[in-house]
């Protein structure tokens, strides 16, 4: 099956007073028809940057290259008619804070409306009733009511739902959700989880979902890219992503998270050190200064993304050792 | 047994909201609403809750930084409240705080050694500023950061390494209780671990008491002896960490639980997770009776006429709900 | 956060970015000029302020009689008399400035900072001096106690401090939200020292742009008293009387207007550049 979206080299670059900071380096990646994908990194490891590169959302100070293509069309910086076409229409972005993607003067449903009556055409009544339903598929309490809301009058957990309405109403083909949980209640995240589940499953939608969160990603991805200093680290199913991590940064990042099964009275391992310095980022491996199994070569010669096992890649120095 | 180091009794906070309106009266506003709680030396407690339950104000008011509606706060058996301006800022030595927000906590015109060498300044201003500078040099030692540090200002610094830096100004003048506000929540996985370790290894060293407050169930678990589980400013249940994560006996409790997501994609599935639908009610009005029956998959008329009592067993397991028993066998 | 560049408070972060800015630099260095020539010229100068001459009446500008600006209708030296006005003019708006930092920035940080009744109180005193119009308050200033220089001090001081005392008071309120005076009282510290040691010193970079636009403001509000006849008396001179004078002889001698009004412009165009400098050197957001 063709790819949906076929990210090839891609580079994002942010020029500052001191110098350049290499958000997102070399980064390749498919993402298929239907499928949900999980980008997993710290902050600063370029996770979000991707995306809003790809969605032509990039800061004044900031460059893409490389490649992007959805359904063979090249996406990356492409004219503004290309992507106003392809935004809010076929591709669909969530982030964290839904305060900020809410016109604070316009009511919800009338921002909803707007979106179709745009992108599809409708007449105003018939938008109307479109976005009250896409209101009631998200479970907004009282939708019918809520439509007539500002968004300050909502709680985080329900601008939330009508930002993913907003994202859903054109049935589009890629959701990218980025952190849209983290600043939720867990009880609210958990029914938002289910919501993109729901449209997985029943409307095919693919979606990315960008998360720091290793517990979000189990129990919503098919597959996993774990990301540190702008680069992808490890690529791969997400089961065998958990079960037999092959980079050490995985590894460490899967160990250092307490869990509810854990033992509270054995200390955590930690990950030492700090995240990288994306203006300095070193010759070598960027996760290096913090490996407890690195070696020579890790300093020396950035490592490759290689096969660890079918469909499984990961880029590190001692998996082509053994 | 003695009396324990910090004892709260029926602490309530109560904040004042505005009507829009010119001659409306203002509103209570009740964020936290008779809670009570015994801290010994040494131990931990967690404050579990979603948004808006009254945790943070627990906080705050344990350390007088509100003032409480209604209750005490008994320090070594003395009530906070009745203290002299100068007894107070005397107890203050012993009870230190650790904000969310890494660099907001920390005054950004001053350096990282003026930041955790001003509790000195305050509780031992007969210190030479070179006894001070020794001081400070060896707690940032203490928290894994580097002396040399001192001279520089806070925006230089991680997320983490801020934190490092709130805990060593809290930790400086030798305090005995710690009140940890979400210090860990915005912080990255990777060093949300260290930070946890950070607190644990040093109350093992000093003995120090840990009121930690967190949204985060599993590091909750990972920092606790005992926990207590707010919703709407009331306790829903509260005991050792072993029972009440292993046996939770408020449906709230067991449906905060079951909404963790797991790291482990056998056993995470999103569609066996105890759903917990609606949204959280005004805390300006409360639901009478049990505050969580409007969200209770438990709830049976008797939950809107009467407000369930406080059940203790004899390990110190408390619930207030007039059904666990159903909810524990269900 | 490299080692070389060391460490830097965020004042120094900010100078530095402002001595990037060539506008604002270029700024700072004809105001340091038209400042040190304001201070030397009168006292060093061939002719003095009040040197009147009969022979040289409304004479125009020329290098050759040693009157570069001309002379008024009183045959006085107008090179001398623009920099002794600029003298006069400066100090009103450096001056001014002070009174309405000093008082604006007590009341504005103990009302915010106190907040409650004594906030509300405090506040609503600056609402009733607002509603008064500067103009008459100067007016009845003068008709009560005479013309005198001092009066325009404590006029324009009383008045401008208004607006000083609600900036830092916004400040004050935002700055006493976060969580480091939480901190600070949780370690014991006392309120007078939260208040000088947190608070003020992270309300200054506001105040000190506004006070780049102050000095200003209150240079040209001298200048219109003194047109009115309000202000500045003869002998003494401003750069406001000078082109109040000047406009009035605009046809035989228009230059006894152009070289107090171009050294005015300069000096607002010099203020606002710094000040616009300035807030983007401290504007937190780009940090």
């Amino acid at each position: 099956m063709a790819a949906l979206l076929e990210c090839r080299g891609l580079d994002v670059r942010f020029s500052t007073d001191t110098g350049t900071v290499a958000a997102v380096s070399g980064l390749d990646f498919d993402l298929a028809p239907g499928e949900c994908l999980g980008i997993v990194g710290e902050s600063g490891s370029g996770k979000s940057q991707t995306f809003l590169a790809m969605f032509g959302l990039l800061a004044a100070n900031g460059t893409a290259t490389g490649s992007v293509k959805y359904r063979g069309t090249e996406i990356l910086n492409a004219p503004r008619a290309v992507l106003d076409e392809l935004r809010g229409n076929r591709l669909a972005m969530v982030f964290q804070d839904a305060l900020s993607g809410l016109t604070p003067t316009m009511r919800v449903g009338e921002q909803l409306a707007e979106v179709l009556v745009r992108h599809q055409g409708l007449s105003r009544a018939d938008a109307r009733a479109r976005a009250i339903e896409a209101l009631e598929i998200v479970r907004l309490p009282d939708a019918a009511r809520r439509y007539e809301a500002y968004p300050f009058e909502l709680s985080g957990g329900m601008r939330q739902r009508v930002m993913i309405a907003m994202a859903s109403l054109c049935r589009p083909e890629v959701l990218v959700a980025d952190e849209c949980t983290t600043a939720l209640d867990v009880t609210v995240q958990a029914q938002v989880l289910r919501l993109l589940d729901g449209m997985k499953r029943k409307a095919g939608t693919a979606i990315v979902l960008i998360t720091h969160d290793l517990g979000v990603v189990a129990g919503l991805c098919d597959r996993v890219l774990i990301m540190y200093g702008g680069r992808a680290v490890e690529i791969g199913p997400v089961r065998r992503i958990f079960r037999e991590p092959a980079h050490p940064y995985t590894r460490a990042l899967l160990r250092s998270m307490p869990s509810l099964g854990a033992d509270p009275a054995v200390d955590l391992p930690v990950i030492p050190g700090q995240p990288p310095d994306l203006e300095n980022l070193p010759p070598g491996c960027a996760f290096a200064p913090r490996c407890t199994e690195r070696f020579a070569p890790c300093q020396a010669e950035r490592p490759a993304l290689q096969v660890a096992a079918a469909d499984h890649r990961s880029a590190c120095h001692l998996g082509r050792v053994q | 047994m003695n009396a324990p180091l910090l004892r709260v009794e029926e602490l309530c906070v109560r904040y004042p909201v505005r009507e829009p309106g010119l001659f409306s009266r203002d509103r209570l506003l009740h964020a936290v609403d008779k809670v009570s709680f015994d801290l010994a030396a040494g131990e931990t407690l967690g404050i579990v809750g979603e948004t808006g339950c009254g945790k943070s104000s627990l906080g705050k008011a344990v350390l007088q930084l509100v003032k409480p509606a209604a209750g005490r706060v008994l320090w070594q058996g003395r009530d906070l409240a009745g203290l002299s301006a100068a007894e107070l800022k005397a107890s203050r030595r012993d009870l230190q705080i650790v904000f969310q927000d890494p660099l907001s906590s920390l005054d950004p015109r001053q350096t990282i050694g003026e930041i955790v060498g001003e509790p000195l300044r305050v509780h031992e201003p007969l210190l030479t500023a070179l006894e001070r500078a020794r001081r400070v040099d060896a707690m940032l030692e203490r928290v894994g950061l580097r002396s040399e540090m001192a001279r520089r200002y806070p925006h230089e610094f991680s997320g983490g390494q801020c934190q490092r830096i709130s805990i060593a100004r809290a930790m400086i003048a030798g305090p005995k209780l710690i009140v940890c506000d979400e210090p860990v929540s915005s912080l990255d996985v990777s060093i949300q671990a260290q930070i946890c370790n950070l607190l644990r290894d040093l109350q093992r060293e000093t003995g120090i008491a840990l009121l930690f407050i967190s949204h985060d169930l599993s590091i909750v678990r990972y920092m606790s002896h005992r926990v207590m589980v707010l919703y709407l400013g009331r306790v829903m249940e509260a005991g050792p960490r072993g029972s009440l994560f292993s046996a939770p006996r408020h449906p709230y409790t067991r449906a905060l639980i079951s909404a963790v997501p797991e790291p482990d994609p056998d056993a995470a599935s999103l569609s066996h997770t105890a759903s917990l639908d609606g949204e959280l009610p005004s805390p300006l009005d409360p639901p009478g009776g049990c505050v969580f029956r409007t969200r209770c998959p438990l709830a049976v008329p008797v939950c809107i006429t009467r407000s369930p009592p406080a059940e203790v067993d004899a390990d110190g397991h408390s619930v207030g709900c007039h059904r666990w028993r159903d909810a524990v066998t269900s | 956060m490299t080692a070389t560049a060391g460490s830097a408070s965020l004042w120094r972060k900010a100078g530095r970015r402002f001595a990037r800015n060539r506008a604002a630099m270029a700024s700072v260095v004809v105001l340091a000029l038209i400042t040190l020539a304001s201070i030397i010229v009168p006292i060093t100068w061939h002719f003095g302020i009040e040197d009147a001459s009969w022979e040289s009446i409304l004479t125009p500008p020329s290098l050759a009689d040693g009157h570069w600006f001309g002379t008024d209708a009183n045959g006085r030296d107008l090179f001398v008399r623009t920099l002794y006005g600029g003298r006069i003019s400066l100090a009103i708006g450096v001056l001014t400035t002070i009174v309405a930092l000093a008082i604006g920035v007590t009341w504005g940080a103990v009302a915010g900072f106190t907040g409650g009744r004594v906030d509300g109180l405090m506040m609503r005193f600056v609402d009733v001096l607002y509603s008064l119009p500067l103009i008459f308050f100067i007016i009845i200033l003068v008709t009560v106690f005479g013309r005198n220089i001092f009066l325009v001090f404590v006029g324009i001081g009383a008045v401008e401090w208004l607006t000083m005392s609600r900036i830092v008071r916004g400040q004050t309120l935002s700055v006493k939200t976060r969580e480091f005076v939480d901190a600070a009282v949780a370690i014991g510290v006392s309120r007078g020292a939260i208040l000088a040691r947190h608070v003020v010193p992270n309300v200054l970079g506001p105040v000190i742009v506004y006070v780049t636009l102050l000095i200003p403001t209150n240079i040209i509000v001298e200048s219109y008293l003194s047109f009115l006849g309000l202000g500045v008396q003869e002998p003494l001179t401003s750069w406001g009387l000078l082109i109040s004078q000047g406009a009035g002889q605009l046809e035989q001698a228009p230059w006894l207007l152009a070289f107090p009004a171009a050294f005015l412009a300069v000096t607002m165009f010099c203020f606002n550049f710094i000040g616009d400098g300035l807030r983007d050197a401290l504007d937190p957001r780009d940090r």
